[in-house]
């Protein structure tokens, strides 16, 4: 039995969800615990609202104000839809550990000794990390095979932030693509070695918010093979080397716009006749 | 709906709070500081040196100047100005040695002996934000400091178009909006004149790689 130890970055991560969901229904599988960061407190607040600034601000009214309400609109097979065929029951991880009686543990900062001492105890063979910060070394340390993470785009040339916007910005729609990449976690940024990945195809009217809503559609399923695969030996970490690809971090406005007109135009090539 | 209606409004109120700083309010910016400096009887050595530099800079943007730019020398800075500064030596653990801004200019324009310094100060710029480019060896005043931060924003406009890399642009346009309000604030002619290159220098990199 392969133990896992959900690490999710606020209790209604539908992306989290969906994972603490199907994991409890595959096979070969134990969800152990899950370790949920807390919701914010002022000094983060403060923290990373002087560091993102408006992002922020837009990121605490999707999470918390929309929530799952935010894919109303979309026609995309997203999250929400993935959630409606897999038929999740539950609105919260600490609802889903109260069903199912897994340990939850809310902590202030996924690296606090809480989650740590959970490791210690359970000795995970992965820990599946759905987002929330930077993990330290003496966590990446403690499960047996490694902390896996889901990156929203292509490894090894695309490291960091906004890659799907850098992706489109440097032209390379058609060579690289979008995509995701499951690959373990160290103490570099996006650098550790790749499992799997994965690109999606473009359509005519896509712009980035409908990229990523597809994408994140396809982190889900590239965790669950990865998992599968990592249990039956089918799959391989391969390492990456750091100089075939680039970190990219927070896209200015004015390189954002550039980016969407670049898309734009990659993804509705001219045609000879001007049309 | 109800969530859809607060979602215009809090849309609304989180634009107030993007500080972007548009292509024209940037020209805006440039002309009247170089207007004003322009004007001053008093400039310093210094500070009308890099006047002139920013004539050249404005005659290649298009914008107003008064009459043409002066002409100005093209030799490369002697390795002699930078004392003992390496490229090991001139950014470690988030430290920056006074002059790495002129000197990484220096060394990146001719060759890639440089890229891998730039890209620890580019992380360093990115990571730390607002509070990047604050610790200096040996401690500097604050004039200096703003000088300095000045060369790396210039710096990183320059590598953009050297190399293509639109990172450093994002860079640059992100320390340049930073850096206005602190600078602008602060009465001292070398600094201002060195912000407006700044801007001017991120305004010829956005017009060649952003076009």
């Amino acid at each position: 039995m392969m133990k896992i130890v959900l690490f999710a970055p606020i209790d209604n991560s539908l992306y989290a969800r969906l994972l603490a969901g199907e994991l409890l229904k595959t096979e070969g599988v134990s969800l152990e615990a899950m370790v949920v960061r807390s919701h914010w407190n002022l000094k983060r607040f403060r923290s990373e609202l002087g560091r993102d600034g408006a992002r922020l601000l837009r990121k605490v009214y999707q999470k918390y104000l929309l929530g799952d309400a935010r894919y109303n609109d979309s026609e995309n097979r997203n999250l929400s839809r993935l959630a409606e065929e897999k038929r999740l029951d539950f609105g919260s991880l600490k609802e889903f550990a109260r069903l199912h009686e897994v340990p939850y543990i809310l902590v202030k900062d996924l690296n606090d000794p809480a989650g740590e001492e959970v490791l210690k105890e359970v000795q995970p063979d992965l820990v599946v990390f759905t987002g929330g910060g930077l993990i330290r070394a003496n966590i990446l340390a403690l499960p047996k095979l490694g902390v896996l993470n889901c990156h929203t785009g292509i490894l090894p040339p695309y490291r960091g932030m906004d890659v799907v916007e850098w992706t489109a910005a440097e032209r390379q729609v058609s060579t690289v693509g979008f995509g995701a990449t499951l690959h373990f976690m160290d103490k570099g940024v996006d650098s550790g070695p790749i499992i799997l990945k994965r690109t999606i195809s473009t359509r005519p009217n896509d712009d980035f918010h409908s990229i990523r809503e597809r994408l994140e559609v396809v982190m889900v399923e590239l965790m669950l093979e990865g998992i599968a695969g990592l249990r039956e030996g089918t799959l391989q970490p391969q390492a990456q080397k750091i100089e075939d690809g680039r970190q990219y971090f927070v896209m200015h406005p004015r390189v954002k716009r550039f980016a969407e007109q670049q898309l734009v135009d990659q993804i509705n090539p001219k045609r000879d006749d001007g049309r | 709906m109800h969530k859809r209606g607060i979602g215009r409004t809090l849309e609304g109120v989180l634009a107030s709070f993007d500080s972007e700083i548009s292509a024209e309010d940037v020209r805006a910016i440039v002309e009247q500081g170089y207007h004003r400096l322009a004007c001053k009887g008093d400039l310093a050595q210094g500070a009308r040196q890099d006047l002139g530099i920013l004539e050249n800079l404005m005659a290649e943007l298009g914008w107003r100047t008064y009459g043409s730019p002066p002409m100005l020398e093209t030799k490369p800075p002697s390795a002699a100005k930078f004392d003992d500064l390496s490229v090991e030596n001139c950014f470690a653990r988030g430290i920056l040695r006074p002059g790495c801004g002129c000197y990484l200019d220096a060394l990146s324009a001719s060759g890639k002996q440089a890229d891998a310094c730039m890209e620890n100060l580019l992380r360093h710029v990115e990571v730390k934000r607002r509070q990047a480019l604050r610790k200096f060896s040996p401690i500097l005043s604050i004039e200096a400091q703003c000088l300095e931060r000045c060369d790396v924003s210039i710096l990183f406009s320059r590598f953009a178009r050297r190399r293509g890399d639109l990172r450093f642009l994002n860079a640059a346009l992100k320390m340049n909006e930073w850096y206005l309000k602190e600078v602008r604030s602060l009465n001292m002619d070398m600094v201002q004149v060195r912000l407006l290159l700044a801007l001017a220098e991120q305004e010829l990199s956005a017009g060649e790689l952003l076009a």
